[in-house]
């Protein structure tokens, strides 16, 4: 058996060299692979920038999400798969704090790690911006979206006490979008500076902003005063960067499950 | 020709002086201006050794008492010392006391109109705020109410009894 041991070893070394012959490495007890076999095995493998679908995957995280929809009926309202592979849970707001504590205490799911919560503007709507929150289990190896929803005025409860990193991020939002969050132990600006006022990342907000600063030397200190552009604002209407790959025009955003379809599997992009 | 060299030999941390790290008080820096030490239920320390009881108007060089009981009761009197002098100050941190007192937002718009930036937070963190806004130089004033709740640390306890002088006593009750 010590002699097929050394073979493995042999041909995973050829392996990580990409199918290049090195007979050399080979030991000189194994005739039996040749290296053409080898160099066959490798080369007839899909160009490595299309990204690949492994379909089990994506429908075993499926029934993932399916199953955290079962647990939690009252607050989910869909469960859909983006981008081929990634699970995002669609609650409504009263369910944030809910849903987020049994996707870390839960034993299937232990998501104990918050990576990150966004907040997306989208003025069109009622409820004008989107919370998102990204969990991470280490525990499984897989992450998780959650979404939610508010406008301008409706306050939000704070996670901090399910996971405490949600204190900076919180702020974050806050200070950027306006969205408050209730029972927040400090919630104050942290990006713009003191005396700031307006919300940068609202979509109404412009891009230069409203003021600007300057260092005066008559009163000999920094003063504030309404921005004034030198040339005139240009804006250039680039169409996407996608246009130049037809074969990607119409790939669908996401692929939704119905929480009560049957089970079909995600739509083959 | 003829000439020596000296070689002395330096740690390598401290070739010049700008390798040393440093670490200075802002506190215990007396030319930055006035600066808040300590707050507690009944009023604030400063940084000149002043006691100061009751809400505070605090200004670089000056500290003056203020006349308003909560935050709701802050209106355009209790605030006109703010805008009518001169130079004009840029921002305005306001502490109101416990997190979750509002300030009336009639209040907040009258002193947008007068161009006076506010800085509205509770006062444990709007005495931090005032005193590093200070020490950057900016034209700033505080109007600090004392809150009724904060939170406390062992390290509070013992510099109140090491102000008192009582460290070795043990008390049920510590009043910081």
């Amino acid at each position: 058996m010590a002699a097929s041991g050394r073979i493995i070893r042999g041909i995973s070394s050829l392996f990580s060299r990409k199918g290049k012959c090195c007979s050399s490495f080979l030991p000189s007890k194994s005739p039996i692979l040749s290296s053409n076999a080898i160099l066959r095995y490798n080369t007839t493998e899909s160009p490595p920038t299309i990204k690949k679908v492994d379909a089990v995957a994506t429908s075993s995280l499926m029934d993932f999400g399916l199953y955290v929809a079962e647990c939690m009926p009252k607050y989910v309202q869909k469960v859909q798969i983006v981008t081929g592979n990634e699970l995002e849970v669609l609650v409504a707001p009263d369910g944030i704090v809910p849903v987020l504590h049994f996707l870390k205490d839960h034993h299937q799911c232990q998501f104990a790690s918050l990576a990150d919560i966004g907040a997306m503007d989208v003025p069109s709507r009622e409820n004008r911006f989107e919370i998102i929150y990204n969990l991470l289990s280490l525990r499984f190896n897989s992450r998780i979206r959650v979404k939610s929803y508010t406008d301008e005025l409706t306050p939000v409860d704070s996670c901090y006490e399910v996971f405490k990193a949600a204190d900076w991020y919180e702020r974050e939002i806050w200070d950027m979008y306006g969205v408050f969050f209730a029972n927040h132990p400090d919630l104050r600006r942290i990006l713009t500076d003191y005396g700031f006022e307006g919300h940068p990342f609202r979509k109404d907000f412009p891009l230069t902003g409203y003021v600007e600063v300057r260092y005066d030397d008559e009163v000999k200190r920094v003063v504030v005063e309404p921005v004034e552009l030198a040339q005139e604002f240009r804006k250039f209407d680039l169409s996407s960067p996608w246009e130049t790959f037809p074969n990607l025009r119409t790939l669908p955003a996401g692929t939704e499950e119905d929480l009560k379809a049957t089970q079909t599997g995600p739509a083959k992009q | 020709m003829g000439c020596t060299s000296h070689f002395t030999v330096v740690p390598r941390r401290w070739l010049n002086d700008t390798d040393k790290s440093t670490m200075t008080i802002v506190n215990q820096d007396t030319s930055l201006g006035i600066l808040i030490n300590s707050y507690s239920r009944a009023g604030f320390r400063l940084s000149n050794g002043m006691m100061a009881i009751g809400p505070i108007a605090i200004f670089p060089k000056s500290v003056l008492s203020w006349d308003v009981n909560t935050a709701e009761d802050i209106n355009e009197e209790s605030l006109s010392l703010f805008y009518t002098l001169e130079p004009k100050i840029d921002i305005l941190v306001i502490g109101v006391g416990n997190p979750g007192q509002q300030v009336s937002s009639k209040i907040i718009q009258y002193m947008k109109e007068k161009h006076i930036s506010l800085e509205i937070s509770p006062t444990e963190t709007a005495c931090a705020t005032y005193n590093f806004l200070n020490a950057e130089g900016r034209c700033v004033a505080g109007a600090l109410i004392p809150p009724t709740q904060y939170r406390i640390s062992e390290d509070d306890i013992a510099s109140t009894k090491r102000r008192n002088r009582d460290m070795m006593k043990v008390d049920d009750f510590p009043i910081v």
